[in-house]
């Protein structure tokens, strides 16, 4: 018996998971995924808002004020990095300006810094702005993380401290006692409280519990483009336009790895599974980008990705709490912002008053430096104990053989090729994994102790080599 | 810091020719860095035959020219690391590699670039569809199947008419695996005519010209590709839409010269080769830095890779004798062509192999070389086509003639 059931690993159930196990309860987190991390927490534009965009009064005014100064904290706390590069809202005309000025009240009434830039020194700060844009809303303290690194250094950390994951198990049924006893395709497990954080899934895993459960959620696709990292001094700092009803608009993203991202448009759709990328998506993030940054003196675009908002109809997050089983649904952007304290806000409002846990005094867990960013010196002294530090699996990003075998069996550990491209960036560069990706496959396979025909790309089931021998077996 | 007099970036064939080469004339203090864990680069995985027909007038498979290279760069025992990662060079020539036993730098006199080209990716040419497993660069799949004995998938569409894509074809439909066509945007294939022939024709894969695909679909796996065929701007025309049942793509839509070592050693690219712009003796825009073989610009057949790597050789050792540097004459390409290599004439050359490649395919065509608005030769050139580079030599007696800057124009008059 556990205390609390975790449903869905993503950003929010990986604050969760971290949260809790600081305290003395017992706790399972289930992800129908064999990765975590692996739908809306990693298909987004990563950027850890300040919170001047959400209305008055709401939960997300309330929890990405609050996530944003904790995420930061989180970041220093586990040595993975925050961009600190700022934003600034843009406009290009006088009812625009209006508009900035009216932004700018209400961040000060919610004490975020900004300030109102001249032409002149908008144009100083970033000399690529387009050239239709007059007056810019500068946000000093807007940053960018890699959500997923914040992810795994979470979930790490939470393994460690013995809360028990089991990836590639999707809860399909409920059943209600005086405990829930929750079912997956493998096994089933009970627990005193659950707690559901399943993304573009909330809705349908809250009717497991509770079947007449009212609320549908509202799927919005938004696109990307991703840049070469030639192009990272193209820009200074995250440029929006003006926010409308469907959301913050395409902008475009400095990252922490050194790419720009242009996007996200937005687009209603059915259907939540399909995060494809469409030619007509593409063209309008293509088009939409020059009405805030200059054309790149090159197109050296190294990939396009999509990511879908669960939004909910109240346009703010649902964290509810019926019977200790607790929704946390609809939560689309700040939510990677906010996820800190939406797990704070959801331990102080239904755990703490159920469970009165014990805080555990806990080590901190702290994956590798990645050698990129060390001196050569340290470098040596790690190849000295290690000769797989020297060698080098990925060229583009600057990574050995180590550092995957590490990844692999960190706390959380990862088994696809493509957990292990957001853990230690092979595949993520510019070759796309085109020199890299059979090495890995040969890494996992050793260290997972399975056949090259086992080797998952990211989900199950998608295994993709077939052995010579095999065709050629007669029988 | 260790010191090198040459350090050669890259062991393919075209680092191997010039490190032999270097060796035969003399230079002792040679050093070659290679980051997989054998010598002979790409060939390794090229299993097919057809290399080394102009140099040994042999059809030879990649592996075999390579082993001949390899072969005879042991018997002159030069110098080399294997799994040995350059990781950056300055601009000064200082050169760091990752290897098992540590990381260091060293200080080079000459640097030879020789790290050949990468693959065009999906992302680079945006084809819009599912993140699924089951897409890869030609290449990529060809190294699981002819280097690791795997197979990446049962019913294979290719996307690209290069050589690679090509042969590819013909590989997969041998190991079993059905290859239900091959697309290429243009209205020309861009493979070498043999291939077309020997790879499609015997084979029965439909060529489609003028197509491009536009959406690749599946859940986890890839499940299907809408094609459509392109008008005359390459813009898909989507009422031609047909779809096909597959669950692999494999992209054979060009390589890109992998210079991301050389801009860190400030080398000026050229936008048009991706190389680095050079002069005569081959040397980069850095004195001390030349480039060979597929980092320089993109080849079709090895012969020509080893006779550049050759070349360099030569060039370096006239580099040690004398670091005069004189004024480059510029050379530009006009009319038809993609591009000319060298981008300068340096007056040192006694003799300069003009390299280009056209950029429509040409029944007939005149190639010109003009200074000063003089015509100093017309030469008439047939069966033009871009998936073949060609080559000029201009002699001492053209050269003379050269002293401002060249124009070499092809047109079809
Ligand atoms: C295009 C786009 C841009 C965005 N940009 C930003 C931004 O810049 N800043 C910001 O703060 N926010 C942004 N967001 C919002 C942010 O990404 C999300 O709010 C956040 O990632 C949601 O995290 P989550 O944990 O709720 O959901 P998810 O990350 O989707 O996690 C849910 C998990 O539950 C699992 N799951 C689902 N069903 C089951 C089941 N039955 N059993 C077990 N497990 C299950 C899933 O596999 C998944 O791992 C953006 C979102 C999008 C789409
Ligand atoms: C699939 C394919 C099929 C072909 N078929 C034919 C054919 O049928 N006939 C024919 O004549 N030609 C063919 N060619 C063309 C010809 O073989 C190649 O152009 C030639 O082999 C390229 O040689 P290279 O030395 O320039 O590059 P490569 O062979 O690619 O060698 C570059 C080497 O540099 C190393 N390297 C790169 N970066 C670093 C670094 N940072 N540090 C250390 N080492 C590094 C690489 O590992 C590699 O070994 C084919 C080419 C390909 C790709």
């Amino acid at each position: 018996m556990f205390d609390i059931i975790i449903i869905g690993a993503g950003i929010v159930g990986c604050n969760l998971a971290y949260q809790l196990s600081l305290t003395n309860l017992k706790v399972l987190v289930l992800e129908k995924n064999a990765e975590i991390l692996n739908e809306v927490s990693s298909a987004n534009s990563g950027i850890i808002h300040t919170g001047y965009d959400p209305k008055d009064d709401t939960l997300k005014a309330l929890l990405n004020v609050k996530g944003a100064a904790l995420t930061k904290e989180l970041c220093e706390y586990f040595q993975v990095p925050f961009l600190q590069c700022g934003s600034m809202v843009v406009a290009h005309d006088d009812k625009e300006i209006d508009m900035l000025k009216a932004l700018q009240i209400k961040a000060a009434q919610r004490k975020i810094p900004c300030e109102l830039l001249s032409q002149e020194i908008l144009r100083q700060k970033e000399p690529h702005i387009a050239d239709s844009v007059i007056k810019a809303l500068f946000f000093p303290t807007t940053g960018v993380i890699i959500p997923w690194e914040l992810g795994y250094a979470l979930m790490d950390n939470a393994c460690f401290n013995g809360v028990t994951l089991k990836n590639s198990e999707a809860v399909i049924a409920v059943e209600k006692k005086s405990s829930y006893i929750v079912k997956t395709p493998k096994s089933s497990y009970e627990a005193k409280m659950v707690i559901n954080c399943t993304g573009l899934y909330g809705d349908k895993v809250a009717r497991l519990a509770q079947a007449d459960y009212p609320i549908n959620l509202i799927y919005k696709k938004g696109e990307y483009q991703v840049t070469d990292k030639t192009d990272a001094s193209y820009l200074n700092h995250i440029l929006f336009p003006l926010p409308t009803e469907k959301g913050k608009g395409v902008l475009a993203v400095k990252t922490v790895e050194g790419n720009l991202l242009f996007g996200p448009n937005s687009n209603i759709v059915e259907d939540p599974t399909h995060q494809d990328t469409t030619s007509i998506g593409l063209a309008e993030v293509n088009s939409r980008i020059h009405e805030i940054i200059k054309p790149l003196p090159q197109n050296r675009m190294i990939r396009q990705f999509a990511g879908i908002r669960p939004g909910s109809p109240t346009k703010d997050f649902i964290i509810e709490n019926h019977e200790k089983w607790v929704n946390v649904i609809g939560i689309d952007s700040p939510g990677l912002a906010s996820s800190p304290a939406i797990a704070q806000y959801v331990i102080e409002q239904f755990v703490q008053p159920e469970f009165h846990p014990e805080t555990l005094n806990r080590e901190l867990y702290i994956h590798p430096k990645p050698l990129l960013l060390m001196s050569l010196d340290e470098r040596n002294a790690l190849i000295k104990t290690n000769p797989n530090y020297g060698k080098i699996v990925c060229l583009c990003e600057d990574v050995s053989t180590q550092e995957v075998i590490n990844a692999i069996h960190s706390p959380c550990s990862t088994r696809s090729i493509k957990g292990i491209k957001r853990r230690v960036r092979p595949g993520s560069g510019r070759c796309q994994g085109g020199f890299c990706e059979s090495k890995i496959v040969d890494i996992l396979s050793k260290e997972l102790n399975i056949p090259k025909q086992q080797v998952l790309y990211d989900n199950d089931n998608t295994s993709f080599l077939t052995p010579m021998e095999d065709l050629y077996e007669t029988k | 810091m260790k010191q090198n007099k040459v350090i050669i970036i890259g062991g393919g064939s075209a680092g191997l020719a010039c490190a032999i080469a270097l060796r035969e004339k003399g230079i002792q203090d040679i050093l070659l860095l290679e980051k997989e864990n054998e010598l002979g680069g790409i060939l390794n995985q090229c299993i097919h035959n057809g290399f080394g027909l102009h140099m040994y007038k042999k059809e030879y498979t990649g592996p075999m020219y390579a082993q001949h290279h390899i072969d005879r760069f042991m018997e002159l025992q030069i110098p080399y690391i294997i799994d040995a990662t350059v990781l950056d060079i300055s601009e000064d020539k200082i050169v760091t590699v990752s290897e098992p036993k540590g990381i260091y730098s060293i200080q080079a006199e000459v640097i030879v670039l020789a790290m050949g080209a990468r693959e065009r990716t999906r992302g680079n040419i945006q084809i819009p569809g599912d993140r699924c497993v089951g897409v890869w660069t030609a290449g990529n799949a060809q190294k699981y199947l002819n280097m690791d004995g795997y197979l990446v998938g049962k019913r294979i569409f290719i996307l690209g008419s290069g050589d690679i894509g090509l042969i590819m074809a013909r590989r997969l439909s041998l190991a079993k695996a059905k290859v239900v066509g091959v697309a290429e945007i243009m209205p020309y294939s861009n493979g070498l005519t043999r291939n077309i022939v020997q790879c499609l024709h015997d084979f029965d894969i439909p060529l489609y010209l003028s197509h491009t695909i536009t959406q690749i679909k599946g859940d986890g796996r890839v499940e299907g590709i809408t094609l459509c065929q392109v008008d005359e701007n390459r813009q898909p025309m989507f009422e031609t839409a047909k779809h096909f049942g597959v669950d692999t793509v494999l992209l054979s839509v060009g390589l890109i010269p992998d210079n991301v070592l050389s801009e860190k050693a400030k080398v000026s690219l050229d936008l048009k080769t991706k190389g680095p712009l050079v002069d005569s003796e081959l040397m980069t825009s850095t004195p001390g830095i030349f480039a060979c073989g597929n980092v320089l610009h993109i080849h079709d057949l090895v012969d020509h890779v080893s006779m550049e790597g050759i070349l360099v050789a030569s060039s370096i050792i006239k580099y040690f004798e004398d670091q005069d540097s004189l004024d480059l004459i510029p050379v530009k390409s006009k009319g038809f062509l993609n591009y000319v290599l060298p981008q300068s004439i340096n007056p040192k050359s006694d003799t300069v192999l003009l390299k280009y490649r056209v950029s429509k395919p040409m029944t007939k065509g005149f190639l010109r070389i003009i200074c000063n608005d003089q015509v100093l030769l017309k030469i008439p050139k047939v069966d033009l086509h871009p998936s073949e580079m060609q080559s000029f030599n201009l002699t001492k007696v053209i050269l003379d003639k050269i002293n401002s800057n060249v124009i070499v124009e092809l047109s079809d008059e």
